[in-house]
């Protein structure tokens, strides 16, 4: 529902759903001022389209942590019309440390489940 | 090829007739949707205007725009309660405890005395009980403006 990638024509949203603020709050931290559509092309672009974030979970996240003090929003005119970037706050940045650990650790505990190492220690 | 200004309004009406009446976030969806009919364009230069914007529109899904505008008032209304909050926790911290137990202390004072107590307390309530239906009164008032307005442009646009 909130990030749908297909592999293998089978649908693994499930994986990822947790995952939309990390990914979100990982891409501004790195690259500074974005804004909504720029986030959608820069995760399809880094994941040559295997990952598509859709639009009706993107702005709600977006929101949610502009609401938190993650997000700061600017609003700058583009040609002839008004863009919001979002950029990174210290809080955020914070956030976005905590979050990364924890998708190690989960990361490394499902790699200790699924491929456990044998040994005779 | 970049859209042209009348083509920006025509994205501004579109997320009105599709229920989203905060101007911030009509920009924002304004702005996501001419990205994404520009790049549309670079691949199909002679797609029309119309069938662009609903292809894009369609990638939100079966309730358009209505999620994102639900999750918006959500988080504004988490937004503002937090600062409501805030300002409420400064009255129990210095300086202004010293206004608010002082006021609590006057207060008192005053209700101690029955003739004035009972009067202060019979202007408090009525203020109260006033100042709460004036309050829903221009609520009601200010949606029914909107609806009203909602109802005239729908019909323009049909």
């Amino acid at each position: 529902m909130y990030i749908y990638i297909r592999i293998l024509g089978m649908s693994t949203s499930q994986l990822y759903r947790g995952s939309l603020t990390t990914i979100i709050l990982k891409l501004v931290e790195e690259n500074g001022e974005m804004y909504g559509y720029e986030i959608t092309q820069r995760v399809k672009e880094l994941t040559q389209g295997d990952l598509e974030i859709k639009e009706g979970a993107l702005y709600p996240s977006l929101h949610k942590m502009e609401a938190a003090g993650h997000l700061t929003v600017t609003a700058k005119k583009v040609d002839n019309r008004i863009r919001k970037y979002y950029d990174i706050t210290p809080a955020g940045k914070e956030e976005t440390v905590n979050r990364l650990a924890e998708l190690d650790e989960f990361l490394a505990n499902m790699q200790r489940i699924i491929n456990p190492k044998l040994s005779f220690e | 090829m970049k859209l042209n200004d009348s083509q920006i309004e025509d994205l501004y009406a579109f997320t009105r007739k599709h229920y989203v009446e905060y101007y911030d976030l009509q920009t924002e969806l304004v702005d996501h949707l001419a990205n994404a009919i520009e790049d549309q364009w670079e691949l199909k230069p002679h797609l029309f205007f119309e069938d662009a914007l609903q292809i894009e529109f369609k990638k939100f899904g079966v309730f358009g725009f209505t999620e994102v505008v639900e999750q918006r008032q959500k988080a504004m209304a988490r937004k503002y309660s937090k600062l409501i909050w805030k300002h409420l926790k400064e009255y129990f911290k210095l300086p202004k405890i010293l206004l608010l137990m002082s006021l609590t202390v006057i207060l008192y004072v005053f209700i101690s005395y029955q003739i004035i107590g009972t009067l202060l307390l019979t202007i408090l309530i009525t203020a109260l009980v006033i100042g709460i239906g004036v309050d829903g009164f221009r609520k009601r008032r200010a949606r029914y403006k909107l609806k009203k307005k909602e109802r005239r442009n729908g019909c323009l646009k049909k």
